[in-house]
């Protein structure tokens, strides 16, 4: 218990550091935010299942992001983020049918804005499309297509990912061993 | 270049037809709308990113922060609207009227009584204790950037995203001769040497204008900014500011001033005020005062 003051006292002193704390109420919230974002997800699945050219297209472009992804050395984060905007984005938007091209645009969009989320640094939009890609668009075409997915996905770019449960989990393992009453309801 | 705004922004809100605009200039870059979705007066703020390198990733974390701040002492980010050729946002804010420069002026024999100022310096360090713990520095604190409810002397800090994170904004930085007077001695030396300790520096000197109604530091341009500060705060040496000769290495070029009484340049504060303004006024950032731990300073105790 001792352990557990000290460290309550240690983030009072240096608001920088003062994360949330990991418990039950943390999780709670960390479900309710995932369910939030979960915006028309079965019908999206369904989509995903029945129409294969759909499927074909979203692979494609999971495809493009994990070979530039590799090649800006970016992290496992970033990766998980561009496709959870993929996904989230189609779920709630319906993209023309006939125009190839506009996968491809929300596959560079979507990087994009998980570089700028997650990695120290960004490289130029321009510089993204340097692999080989079908299309190559403008930095003006990319901008506008940013302003739509953020609009679309409401500004919630801090999306809830395993990661975030895997924090929480090993907290609670942490808590666990330093106080018994928090591993008992572990049991 | 004002008017440009304004014709900018009718078209964008009779397109949108959610918002109407009321009236301009509550300050630079600000607006008063309607919003007919909600039947409530807002304030509006239009970003613009003409650079054509995409939004700035400065801007999409601090929008994403501040939809979920929620805080009686922060202006609350309503909303984010994207324009319809989807080249520019427009941010509605909660209303917000009278800001702290006005209110010092309208009001000065309520800011003479000490119990005002100690609510109003509280309710700053609430709110930038509360950012800080979201890992969000502000760097634009300034009077012009709190709004106070004349009712009931609430007081909202605004304008986080601020053009700085956006070089180049249409709406251009709205340059003030004021804006520097609150400037931490770091980041004058440095701009890469912005932490959370920067917000603190410039509490301190709002803290000091509440009490006596003018700025304590008012260089007349940005260049003298620094000297002003040494000229009052003490010149900085090793002793005083371990690192400073590594990051600033024209130290030697200002001369070697004593640092002044704050009680006399701030005359009527009570000593725990002063010891307090010391601590906010510290001019090595890693010995600041946090705000948490400004907030349990004697000062605040009765």
């Amino acid at each position: 218990e001792d352990q557990n003051q000290s460290l309550i006292n240690h983030e009072l002193e240096d608001p920088v550091l003062d994360l949330p704390l990991q418990n039950d109420e943390c999780l709670a919230l960390l479900i309710v935010k995932e369910s939030e974002q979960c915006v028309g997800a079965i019908d999206y699945l369904n989509k995903l299942k029945n129409q294969n050219l759909y499927l074909v297209a979203r692979q494609e472009a999971v495809d493009w992001i994990s070979k530039v992804h590799a090649q800006f050395n970016f992290g496992p984060l970033c990766a998980y983020l561009s496709v959870n905007y993929l996904d989230r984005f189609l779920a709630v938007y319906e993209l023309p049918k006939n125009h190839p091209w506009m996968m491809q645009l929300l596959a560079v969009t979507c990087l994009s804005l998980a570089a700028k989320i997650e990695e120290t640094e960004t490289p130029p939009i321009l510089d993204l499309q340097a692999g080989e890609s079908r299309f190559v668009f403008e930095p003006k075409t990319i901008q506008r297509m940013e302003l739509v997915v953020l609009n679309t996905l409401k500004w919630r770019m801090q999306s809830v990912t395993p990661f975030s449960f895997i924090d929480s989990f090993i907290g609670r393992l942490d808590d666990g061993v330093q106080s018994h009453t928090n591993r008992r309801s572990l049991i | 270049m004002l008017r440009f705004h304004v014709l900018r922004l009718l078209t964008m809100a009779h397109i949108q037809l959610q918002y109407q605009l009321i009236a301009t200039g509550i300050t630079k870059g600000f607006y008063r709308g309607w919003s007919l979705v909600s039947s409530q007066t807002v304030t509006l703020k239009q970003l613009g990113f003409p650079n054509q390198i995409g939004v700035p990733g400065s801007l999409i974390k601090e929008i994403t922060a501040l939809l979920q701040i929620k805080h009686p002492n922060i202006i609350e980010l309503m909303e984010v609207v994207n324009s319809k050729e989807q080249t520019s946002l427009m941010l509605v804010y909660e209303f917000m009227d009278t800001s702290l420069t006005s209110f010092m002026r309208i009001h000065p024999k309520v800011m003479k009584n000490p119990q005002t100022i100690k609510g109003l310096l509280r309710q700053i360090l609430l709110a930038v204790y509360h950012f800080h713990s979201f890992n969000i520095v502000h760097e634009g604190i300034k009077p012009k950037n709190m709004f106070i409810d004349p009712a009931t002397n609430t007081l909202k800090i605004t304008d986080f995203i601020w053009p700085r994170s956006i070089s180049n904004s249409i709406i251009e930085d709205p340059y003030e001769e004021s804006t520097f007077y609150y400037k931490a001695p770091e980041i004058l030396v440095d701009k890469k040497q912005v932490t959370t300790a920067v917000d603190v520096w410039s509490v301190g000197c709002v803290f000091a204008e509440m009490v006596t109604g003018k700025p304590l530091f008012p260089a007349k341009t940005e260049f003298n900014q620094l000297a002003k500060i040494f000229s009052i705060m003490g010149t900085p040496s090793e002793e005083t500011w371990p690192g400073i000769s590594g990051i600033y290495p024209y130290l030697h070029v200002y001369s070697n001033c004593k640092p002044k009484d704050l009680r006399k340049l701030v005359p009527g504060l009570e000593p725990a005020g002063i010891d307090l303004l010391n601590k906010l006024l510290y001019m090595d950032p890693k010995k600041r005062i946090p705000a948490i731990k400004a907030l349990e300073h004697e000062y605040f105790q009765n």
